[in-house]
């Protein structure tokens, strides 16, 4: 390609900008009959952006699942170099383990990021489910995991813009309280009988959302910005209501 | 995953290379023409003033190739000439707020005023003032003239101006800035330094002071204020860029080592342009680069010393 083309040197690229991103979806029981239009939506984000190699260029991302536990189906890395994982049942409902998890991962990939020189945006976590936490103390975990308390220094000071996808079953009240920080995240709701619709909708969202962010990563500008639904999605899009005190009286 | 290889005639971007170019340097094609319609792709300038050669050159960003959109960087050249004093390099980077749809206007404008001013002699505190005003003016008239919309009709740059001589084999700076557009020195064995205009992208906005954030305080301000300074550097060549370049300057050893070995001495104005668009992974931001190089055939005209009236004298 050049006339004058310098190699790089075992892959790592010194300086450059990534933009991480995290899909973490819900795969417990409930999920037995969604799990085909659930897959099918994320080989559609696959080509997306595999599609837009400026989106390509920067964004990495990271496939979660979470049941009774949470794991790592598709480690941090470009969509052109990866092969998206087929997601299957499990068991229950654990936000805990989830959250627990994600922390993990976000921390574990920024520190290995930041090893080889790259510059990174802060990273955005889509959270998918269908239902409420089985866990009652699916708040405090998010609180001492995922959150940072500026104040007092305790916490995640590294944490991710958190943007919770809810479907089916999944509580609105337990959505606002989700989206963090405050300020700069937003959460997502369907309430369409029509589930193919909703994980349709929803992961039009978070593609869309990738794509926009990722095509932003520049200076002066907002890294992740996150989209509307669409008209007529039925999904419903709202400010958050994080409060640290927050007491789930269900 | 089906990547042409390299060597694609269609794409656009520059065929000089740093490390991974990444797919957008390798499958990205040029693109219809900009709207508005004039406005290049690449601009360059090539200039001699006694005792300095300048090369001069923007290169619209990848990104703006991909949003069909013109590229928001701009410089400008000019020279300053007091009776009995030296003879001055008069230059200016703009960066342009990539949020803001006409940006790129207020670059070119801030960038011009700021070289006319100092080739007129006006101190760059002054100078800077006269450009926030005008551009404040510009960005007004656009808003109400638009969609008042100011993702499409709003407009703010950073802006970066020098007045450079040389005394023997001593670089003289006279500098002033606003946003993260910077001042650097390249020594004579290869060494980078910047000399001015980080403080602020380097401040860390995003509260884990782990991230990468990009927040700058552009023109239009309230007051039109700036940062000015002056430097003394021994050696080497001078040079102004927009972050598009200096950031992976800054940000890798292989980029800083790669430009020193291309820039140590002054290439043809073309190459100098297409070393400023070199391609690498994620950096697709537009890139301006301005390089003043001692004139090695014309050193007997830099040994005057004058004190006359300088752009920063009285800064």
């Amino acid at each position: 390609m050049s006339d004058e083309q310098v190699p790089e040197r075992d892959g790592i690229e010194e300086g450059q900008l990534v933009m991480p991103f995290y899909l973490i979806c819900d795969v417990s029981y409930s999920m037995v009959g969604d799990m085909t239009d659930l897959n099918a939506g994320l080989r559609r984000l696959h080509q997306a952006i595999v599609m837009q190699p400026v989106v390509d260029d920067v964004a990495q991302i990271c496939i979660m699942s979470f049941s009774d536990q949470a794991k790592v189906l598709l480690p941090l890395g470009q969509m052109s170099e990866a092969a998206i994982p087929t997601l299957s049942v499990e068991g229950g409902t654990d936000y805990g383990s989830a959250f627990r998890e994600l922390a993990q991962t976000v921390e574990r990939d920024r520190a290995a990021l930041k090893a080889n020189g790259y510059k990174i945006y802060r990273p955005c976590v889509f959270f998918l489910t269908d239902g409420a936490p089985n866990d009652r103390s699916w708040h405090q975990t998010f609180t001492s995991t995922l959150t940072y308390d500026r104040q007092t220094g305790q916490g995640m000071k590294s944490h991710p813009i958190f943007v919770p996808f809810g479907f089916r079953d999944a509580p609105e009240s337990v959505m606002q309280q989700l989206a963090y920080p405050p300020e700069r995240s937003k959460w997502y709701l369907a309430r369409k009988n029509n589930v193919e619709d909703a994980l349709t909708g929803m992961l039009d969202v978070i593609m869309k959302t990738v794509v926009t962010s990722a095509r932003t990563a520049r200076s002066s500008q907002p890294a992740v910005t996150q989209q509307a639904p669409a008209a007529g999605s039925g999904i419903t899009q709202g400010n958050s209501a994080y409060d640290p005190d927050w007491v789930d009286e269900d | 995953m089906d990547i042409p290889p390299s060597g694609n005639a269609l794409a656009a971007a520059s065929s000089f290379v740093i490390g991974d170019p990444g797919r957008t340097a390798r499958e990205l094609p040029a693109g219809p023409p900009v709207a508005p319609a004039g406005q290049a792709d690449v601009e360059l300038t090539a200039a001699t003033v006694p005792g300095m050669v300048i090369r001069a050159a923007t290169v619209r960003g990848l990104l703006h190739r991909c949003d069909g959109t013109p590229g928001q960087d701009a410089f400008a050249l000019a020279q300053h000439a007091a009776a009995g004093g030296p003879r001055r390099v008069v230059a200016a980077v703009c960066d342009g707020v990539g949020a803001l749809g006409r940006s790129g206007e207020a670059a070119r404008l801030v960038s011009r005023c700021l070289a006319d001013l100092g080739a007129a002699g006006e101190p760059w505190p002054d100078a800077f003032a006269r450009a926030n005003d005008e551009v404040a003016a510009l960005a007004m008239e656009a808003m109400a003239g638009g969609t008042r919309n100011a993702n499409l009709d709003g407009m703010a740059t950073t802006a970066i101006a020098a007045a450079v001589h040389r005394i023997s084999d001593e670089w003289i700076i006279a500098g002033a800035w606003v946003g993260d557009s910077t001042l650097w020195h390249l020594s004579v064995d290869g060494q980078w330094a910047v000399l001015a205009g980080l403080a602020e992208e380097d401040s860390p906005q995003d509260d884990a002071e782990a991230f990468h954030s990009t927040g700058v305080r552009p023109l239009p301000s309230a007051d039109g204020a700036c940062t000015a300074d002056e430097f003394s550097v021994c050696g080497g060549a001078i040079f102004m860029m927009s972050d598009g370049v200096a950031n992976p300057l800054r940000w890798s050893s292989e980029v800083r080592k790669t430009l020193a070995g291309w820039w140590l001495q002054p290439p043809d104005p073309f190459s100098f342009a297409a070393q400023v668009g070199f391609a690498r992974r994620s950096h697709i931001d537009d890139r301006t680069v301005i390089g003043i190089w001692p004139d090695s055939n014309d050193d007997a005209l830099v040994s005057l010393e004058g004190s006359s009236e300088v752009p920063g004298d009285d800064g």
